[in-house]
């Protein structure tokens, strides 16, 4: 038997042309380019792009789709931290958080692209700044404006709550700053701004450690906690179908407010675990826990994409896209997005910080959750 | 960091490259030429054999060849010459008519295994064993899981009862499938005590299918729009690709592996909402799945297996076990599974690679008119 299992082991890893043996057998993204409808050529001339921050997760997205589609991108930021960008990327330094825009002085460009603001003042600031030497502003804002997000379906018509809200529910804050930052942005650029609010952005490069969670857990395969209803809606994006769209959009000279949430019809927890899991061969026992009250004591209201559809957040997982889509957002296959976030966990991402990874479930956590869950009934595992 | 994070952005480009670039290996219409990156990977086995397979033209056949000659074995094809003659030019082919117990061909001959694919009949068995017999070391008769007397017992193993007929000489195929498949076991095993494999296939999918009955799904997903999902989001299913089952079967005939298998999967139970929410994730339409409950869909005669295919609604009932075989055995001498990702995907492909006129007549599923009926009524159920 060791022989023979020997041989198999081998022979089945190579004949499955899996990256490598046993469990974590997962899918090159080439084998499932399930039809990504790709942009033809840009058909305008070439932009100047200045991109406000382009060294965090989806910075570096924009500037290399613009860089592969013909524009000349800038990049503004405090030049702390490292990206692989393009040698014809030209730097600007400066520091928002003192309103420090003297190194933008004297150029100009037709699009500004802001990832980087939270803080209204430093869209006030900014635009105040880049008014009369840039055409567009484009602002990456959030469905998170949306919040409380109560009445769904939830579309661009739906206004966001501008007052505050209770002392320390951060994402009422959050909702509030980032709107008050669109008002800002777009009073300062009345018909030239662009307000893109994107869902959960997910894909290889991600700074959180949010949405890794599942494709790393899932490859490790065994009796695996799933929190929330099977029927839960979800909502996610790719940082490369949100980025590449949004340079489409620069390139159209598109104006006005948009949602970028993902993909572009209900899509049940359910179908989007498995769905992540179909790209990635482990073993699973999936152990759903679907009573609220049980995640509320263990603090899991959210493990992204998936949020708890109860009180302030019931309809964050409803966010229609539908006037981005007509406006030429596309969406990845999901086991693209996660055989890509996958191998990008696995080959790209420091020991250092796979050693202490922010998941909301810890593998002792996770344990800790399983046999309660046993103890106090199981009648909701999986039924055989 | 940069470094990693360097390939990784270089790996990535590759692949959207390869992507736009439309590289996506095409499967049985070029029927030499298997996906690149498997051809590369599979290594060849330690001993070449001389493989003679009956039939090697139809579904599962052209898989085994190409593995087979992956692998490094002679392979030498016996049938009519009628199906797809022109499959493999290089392959040796000898011909002769089962029906009508024709094996001259054979004669002078000798193999190390012979691979019975076509049969159902016991005479074409026990002919074709009494043509071979002293001239093969093993013989490998595909039967099929459905030999079985019962499905009423999930995890049931090989040791179950199978199907009996009091007419063991009709060559009604249809009629009597599963007891004339056990009888033909028999034969095989007859002619060469010992040395005999014989592998019972639960549905067989994958590219290359010409049922249609997995096909069903991928393509109607891929399609978009409203889904009628059928039954219990967590009833049982059970498939194996084509290739999984190929490959393992020659894998067989390296190792000389001999006795009875059930051949279906995958690895850990699976069910129908896992099976489409993987299907889902390869495709980038904007399907959404509405789930039908299996009384509403028997009362608007949507059938089970033909019109909502793969699925069996079994719980507690006479198929409880249909789609819960035990497979164990053929797991613990090395059958290997395939990322339903992937099986989706190639699938999807090889649909789509089919002329137009066999793409809107599927030969399983429920028509699109038929669809929108069940479903218009289903919401007008729940409305009410």
């Amino acid at each position: 038997m060791p022989l023979s299992r020997r041989t198999f082991l081998k022979t089945s890893g190579l004949a499955a042309g899996a990256l490598s043996i046993g469990a974590i057998e997962h899918i090159r993204a080439h084998d499932l380019s399930a039809g990504n409808d790709r942009a033809g050529p840009p058909s305008g001339k070439p932009l100047r792009i200045l991109i406000l921050g382009g060294t965090g997760f989806i910075g570096p997205y924009q500037v290399r789709y613009a860089v592969e589609r013909g524009h000349a991108v800038t990049v503004y930021n405090r030049g702390r931290h490292q990206a692989d960008l393009p040698a014809s990327v030209e730097h600007l330094s400066g520091d928002r958080a003192v309103g420090d825009y003297a190194s933008l002085a004297g150029k100009t460009w037709d699009v500004v692209i802001d990832n980087s603001a939270t803080n209204p003042k430093w869209v006030t600031e900014s635009t105040a700044a880049l008014k009369n030497s840039a055409q567009r502003y484009i602002y990456v804002s959030s469905t998170g404006v949306f919040y409380p997000y109560r009445k769904p379906p939830i579309d661009e018509r739906t206004a966001p709550v501008l007052v505050d809200g209770p002392k320390g529910d951060e994402s009422w804050s959050y909702a509030v700053a980032k709107a008050r930052s669109e008002r800002e942005a777009e009073s300062a650029f009345p018909g030239r701004a662009l307000i893109v609010r994107p869902t959960y952005i997910v894909g290889p490069g991600d700074t959180s450690d949010r949405f890794p969670y599942w494709p790393q857990r899932l490859a490790r395969g065994g009796e695996l906690f799933v929190p929330g209803k099977r029927d839960d809606a979800v909502q996610l994006i790719d940082v490369r179908d949100l980025t590449e769209w949004m340079i489409r959009m620069a390139e159209a000279g598109e104006t006005g407010v948009y949602n970028a949430a993902g993909p572009g019809s209900v899509l049940r927890w359910d179908e989007c675990i498995y769905g992540m899991h179909a790209a990635i061969a482990s073993d699973v026992t999936w152990r759903w826990v679907e009573d609220y009250a049980f995640l509320t004591k263990y603090q899991l209201d959210e493990v992204v994409p998936w949020v708890m559809l109860s009180g302030e957040n019931v309809g964050s997982a409803s966010i229609s896209s539908a006037k981005a889509i007509a406006k030429g957002l596309t969406y990845r296959a999901l086991a693209v997005t996660t055989a890509d976030t996958l191998s990008w966990w696995n080959s790209g991402v420091p020991a250092t910080r796979k050693a202490k990874p922010k998941f909301l479930i810890t593998p002792e956590k996770e344990v800790e959750m399983l046999g309660e869950w046993r103890r106090r009934q199981t009648s909701d595992v999986r039924r055989q | 960091m940069p470094t990693n994070r360097r390939d990784f952005l270089k790996t990535s480009a590759l692949v959207s490259g390869a992507v736009s670039a439309g590289i996506i290996p095409q499967l049985l219409s070029g029927a030499d030429a298997p996906r690149r990156d498997e051809e590369s990977s599979v290594v060849s086995a330690p001993k070449p054999l001389r493989i003679l397979i009956l039939g090697g033209t139809g579904f599962i056949g052209p898989h085994e060849v190409r593995y087979a000659m992956q692998r490094g074995h002679k392979v030498t094809l016996f049938n009519r010459g009628k199906t797809n003659p022109g499959l493999f030019p290089d392959v040796e082919k000898l011909e002769g008519d089962r029906a009508v117990g024709n094996y001259a061909s054979l004669k002078g001959h000798e193999w190390d295994v012979v691979i019975d694919n076509p049969t159902t009949i016991p005479r074409w068995v026990r002919q074709a064993g009494e043509a071979l017999k002293g001239h093969v070391k093993q013989y490998v008769f595909i039967s099929t899981i459905s030999v079985y007397e019962k499905s009423d017992q999930p995890g049931a193993d090989e040791s179950a009862a199978v199907a009996t007929t009091t007419e063991p000489e009709s060559e009604d195929a249809r009629k009597y499938y599963g007891a004339l498949k056990a009888i033909s076991e028999k034969e095989a095993e007859k002619a060469f005590p010992g040395r005999t494999t014989v592998i019972r296939p639960g549905l067989i999918v994958g590219p290359g299918d010409l049922t249609d009955r997995f096909t069903y799904w991928p393509a109607r997903i891929d399609k978009g729009g409203e889904v009628l999902a059928p039954g219990d989001p967590t009833d049982a299913v059970q498939i194996i690709d084509a290739r999984d089952l190929a490959e393992w079967t020659i894998r067989a005939c390296e190792e000389n592996i001999y006795g009875v298998y059930n051949a279906t999967g995958p690895r850990s139970p699976l069910t129908i909402s896992e099976m489409l929410g993987g299907i889902r994730a390869v495709t980038t339409s904007d399907a959404h799945l509405t789930w039908v409950d299996a009384p509403f869909l028997e009362e608007n005669k949507v059938r089970p297996w033909s019109d909502m295919p793969v699925w069996i609604p079994g719980r507690g009932g006479e198929y409880a076990g249909f789609a819960r075989r035990n497979i164990d055995k053929a797991i613990a001498k090395g059958l290997t599974f395939r990322p339903l990702a992937l099986t989706a995907k190639d699938t999807l492909d090889f649909y789509n690679s089919e002329p137009d006129d066999r793409k809107e007549k599927l030969r399983a599923g429920l028509a699109p008119a038929r669809e929108k009926e069940v479903l218009a009524a289903w919401h007008a159920k729940k409305k009410a």
